[in-house]
């Protein structure tokens, strides 16, 4: 054979001998170990990532860390990904013990990542998760550098996400549409802690105190995103106690609700909304807000909520014309204390009184004795914990 | 007349029949245009043709790499700022390209031109605003300080926003790694190697992950989570190691994994102070290795941090050199090298005081170094009972004597210096005691040879000290 030819042939018996070999494997066998490799490199690079996060002095992560967010994003991207190669492993009938493995250990470490950085229920749901896979995922070693050899996952498992998460509750809020969209969706919301909270397991240290307000904080952050975005239903969850929930000057939404053991509590307001009506037909109560000491729209029928100022103008019938400030609220809520505005405890479903003493009553056939009455009756139910 | 705009319409129509057609042939040939100038280095003509083109080559998911790719060659051979709005563009134009065409390398590109955006719009606007004379000075003078700050508040803000951008397209470009890894091992399974493409992406991840940081350096790391880049750049590196250059991979873990491998800013610092020191920028170095110990965790890191820096001022500044030293054996004082650099250097600056006849500076130098063992405290020892010899102090012949038996007891090589000194202070006593020592030569010419000196790095001179 000539020079020139001895290379050609010797090229075909390579390509022909790498062909035959390509095609003895078995292209299921090539798909199913390039995903478990896929995974457990998914699998070391989140071990990284947790690594990282938990090396991080807890005592100063606050919510919503900008230092922890970037791990926190990546942490998600993983898991996805993860969520969707096993979604084709298992699709495909490749899902075997070691697919399974790695894609568990992701969402363990995601899981405790997202507890260490206060967002208990998320991570609560992908160690369930994990667990669900595989269920000796405790058991699997730390992949912590520091950790001792006898550290198992399940460890930092419990104690930076379980342990805490058995100390929230879970509230349903059911929110009306109607309600949301006209009356809290620009409200900044607040969730507080009410002193009082009997049975509640009280943060001993200073950096339980720190987890408690984070969580709380985060209920805040859900229970104003969801309004916002007009999720008629959605969990928030806190640590157990007593709450009430308020807007940002502290009067809009008088609602208390207890967070209790295994409780599902549902805050429902279906309505805040009140109807105010007078005994003579030609008698005219008109409400209007009260937005920064002037008196903004008027409010419709039907529409009057609890625990805000109001502007009231009384019109009788051209007897008297007279302009108040008043202010509704549910007995059992703080009233407001404020010598130029007039506090009415009302009832929903009950009539309530408009109070008025003294030399500038108001002069109306309907008045009886002292106070002149008028019924305020609510056109709807109000709020209510279930 | 009722007919006219019918007739218009007519009109227009007919004119414009053959374009709607056969399309228009003007923006059709802008495209070969465009392709013919980029084949012949004609960017910007390329650029200027591909932007003439119809909407409907603008579908096509070949004209926006075309685009981006001049974009790209306009900035690398022009890299003036006010082009820099073209990697942007060339960004946007693989973006859209990938969206077309779901083309990997396009996902690529579009991450790296965007880091590379941020990089050097940072870097320029560091330069122009943020540096220690800013374009502004002047107006401040005129106009004051306010409007000074509010510019450079606003050139803060700006660079941050760079960096947050650049920080993201380095998520698109290890969104492309992971994406590349997979298809690869679907198709060909497990391997042991990486392919050549994907040692190309890790390596880009892993450089401009630390040029971003190096960049954010200037800007105390605002707008990036320095940290994050921790983990990141270790798995590239774990994936570069079966690659063809495993060795540069190496280093950069090595070099990222300082103070316990989880403070990127000491590491990055530190690597910036290593940078300006071998391009000879002492201050900037120094100043460089301070903002590491500041950000240093861990006692030994700061102390290995106040080595490079005592190692750094020898070379201008001894004395400042041995006050590196001594904090460096505060933080550390276990450590046996940081300990012989502390002695090395304490010893020169003794020698050099010597020299320039200050001599109770010079003993104050020896004392502190020959409190702790180290491989030449029996040299300090003697160095010590040298100087107290020139001393005119009044007990300065007495610590003289107990220096050298000291220097002799650590190592029985300064024997002679201390039978010398015993001879030169009439000890006869001593002096019988140490030569009818039992196992000891007499003389250590016998069996002994003069033992070295510490290590002199550079020069020992005071000379340039403050």
């Amino acid at each position: 054979m000539s020079r020139h030819g001895v290379v050609p042939f010797l090229a075909a018996c390579f390509l022909s001998v790498s062909l035959s070999s390509a095609s003895a494997q078995d292209p299921r066998a090539v798909v199913l170990g390039g995903l478990t490799q896929a995974l457990e490199d998914y699998h070391k690079d989140t071990a990284l990532l947790l690594e990282s996060v938990l090396s991080r002095d807890s005592t100063r992560i606050t919510l919503f860390d900008p230092e922890l967010s970037p791990f926190l994003e990546d942490l998600q991207r993983y898991v996805n990904r993860t969520r969707e190669r096993h979604a084709f492993a298992r699709e495909k009938g490749m899902a075997d013990l070691r697919v399974e493995r790695a894609a568990a250990l992701v969402y363990a470490y995601a899981g405790i990542a997202f507890g260490r950085a206060r967002r208990f229920p998320e991570g609560h749901a992908l160690l369930s998760d994990a667990r669900a896979l595989h269920p000796g995922v405790g058991q699997e070693p730390s992949p912590l550098s520091w950790a001792a050899q006898t550290d198992t996952l399940g460890t930092w498992m419990e104690e930076q996400t379980e342990s805490w998460y058995r100390k929230l509750g879970q509230v349903r809020v059911v929110v009306s549409p109607q309600w949301t969209a006209d009356s809290l969706r620009f409200m900044p919301l607040q969730v507080e802690a009410v002193t009082d909270s009997s049975g509640a397991d009280a943060p001993a240290t200073e950096a339980e105190k720190t987890i408690c307000e984070g969580v709380r904080a985060l209920a805040e952050v859900a229970l104003r995103d969801s309004i916002r975005a007009s999720v008629p239903a959605f969990d928030i969850h806190l640590p157990r106690g007593s709450y009430s929930v308020r807007d940002a000057q502290g009067l809009l939404v008088p609602v208390r609700l207890s967070v209790g053991d295994s409780s599902r509590l549902a805050i429902d307001p279906r309505v805040d909304l009140w109807a105010p009506e007078t005994y003579a037909e030609a008698d005219a109560i008109r409400l209007k807000e009260v937005a920064d000491g002037a008196s903004g729209e008027e409010i419709d029928a039907g529409r009057i909520p609890f625990g805000r100022i109001l502007e009231m103008t009384v019109d009788l019938e051209g007897y008297e014309r007279r302009q108040e400030q008043v202010f509704f609220y549910r007995p059992g809520f703080p009233r407001l204390d404020r010598p130029d505005v007039i506090a009415i405890q009302a009832e929903p479903g009950r009539p309530c009184l408009y109070l008025k003493e003294g030399a500038g009553r108001l002069k109306k056939p309907f008045s009886v004795r002292r106070y002149l009455k008028y019924v305020i009756i609510p056109a709807l139910f109000l709020l209510g914990v279930q | 007349m009722g007919n006219f705009p019918v007739k218009i319409l007519a009109a227009a129509v007919l004119a414009l029949w053959p374009r709607l057609v056969f399309g228009d042939p003007v923006a059709d040939e802008a495209y070969e245009n465009g392709i013919a100038a980029y084949k012949r280095k004609d960017y910007r003509n390329a650029y200027t043709c591909f932007r003439q083109v119809s909407d409907q080559i603008k579908q096509e998911a070949l004209y926006h790499v075309w685009l981006g790719s001049t974009c790209k060659m306009i900035y690398d051979s022009d890299p003036k700022p006010e082009n820099l709005h073209l990697l942007l563009e060339g960004a946007a134009a693989y973006k859209t390209s990938f969206g077309k065409n779901s083309d990997l390398h396009n996902h690529y590109n579009a991450g790296r031109m965007t880091v590379l955006y941020a990089i050097q719009g940072a870097r320029n606007l560091i330069e122009w605003e943020l540096s220690p004379t800013p374009l502004g000075a002047q107006l401040s003078a005129e106009t004051g300080d306010t409007l000074l700050n509010r510019r450079m508040e606003s050139a803060l803000d700006s660079v941050k926003c760079l960096l947050t951008l650049g920080a993201k397209g380095l998520d698109e470009v290890w969104d492309t790694i992971l994406e590349r890894e997979r298809r690869e091992r679907l198709f060909v399974g497990p391997r042991q190697a990486i392919s050549d493409t994907l040692e190309l992406y890790l390596t880009f991840y892993a450089e401009n992950s630390v040029k971003l940081l190096k960049t954010a350096y200037d800007v105390d790391f605002e707008g990036v989570q320095a940290d994050y880049f921790i983990p990141k750049i270790t798995a590239a590196c774990r994936r570069g190691e079966t690659s063809s250059d495993p060795q540069w991979f190496r280093d950069l873990l090595y070099a990222i994994q300082f103070d316990g491998g989880h403070n990127m800013r000491a590491a990055v610092c530190r690597l910036i102070g290593r940078a300006l020191d071998q391009e000879e920028k002492f201050e900037q170095s120094v100043a460089a290795f301070e903002k590491a110990v500041r950000y240093a965790q861990s006692d030994s890191s700061v102390a290995s941090l106040y080595t490079d820096l005592a190692h750094i001022a020898y070379r201008v500044d001894l004395r400042r050199a041995v006050a590196y030293d001594r904090m460096a054996y505060h933080k550390n004082p276990l450590s046996q090298v940081i300990r012989d650099n502390y002695v090395g250097h304490s010893l020169n600056l003794a020698l050099a005081c010597l020299d320039q006849g200050r001599i109770d500076e010079a003993i104050t130098h020896i004392q502190a170094v020959t409190l702790f063992r180290s491989n030449y405290q029996a040299e300090a020892f003697a160095r010590l009972a040298r100087a107290c010899l020139k001393s005119p102090a009044s007990d300065a012949r007495e610590k003289a004597v107990k220096a050298s038996r000291e220097a002799y007891q650590l190592d029985p090589r300064y024997k002679q210096e201390y039978r010398d000194i015993l001879v030169q202070m009439g000890r006869s006593e001593e002096l019988f005691l140490l030569d009818n020592e039992k196992g000891q030569p007499a003389h250590p010419e016998e069996g002994q040879e003069r033992p070295a000196a510490a290590p002199q790095k550079g020069s020992s001179s005071v000379q340039n000290t403050p």
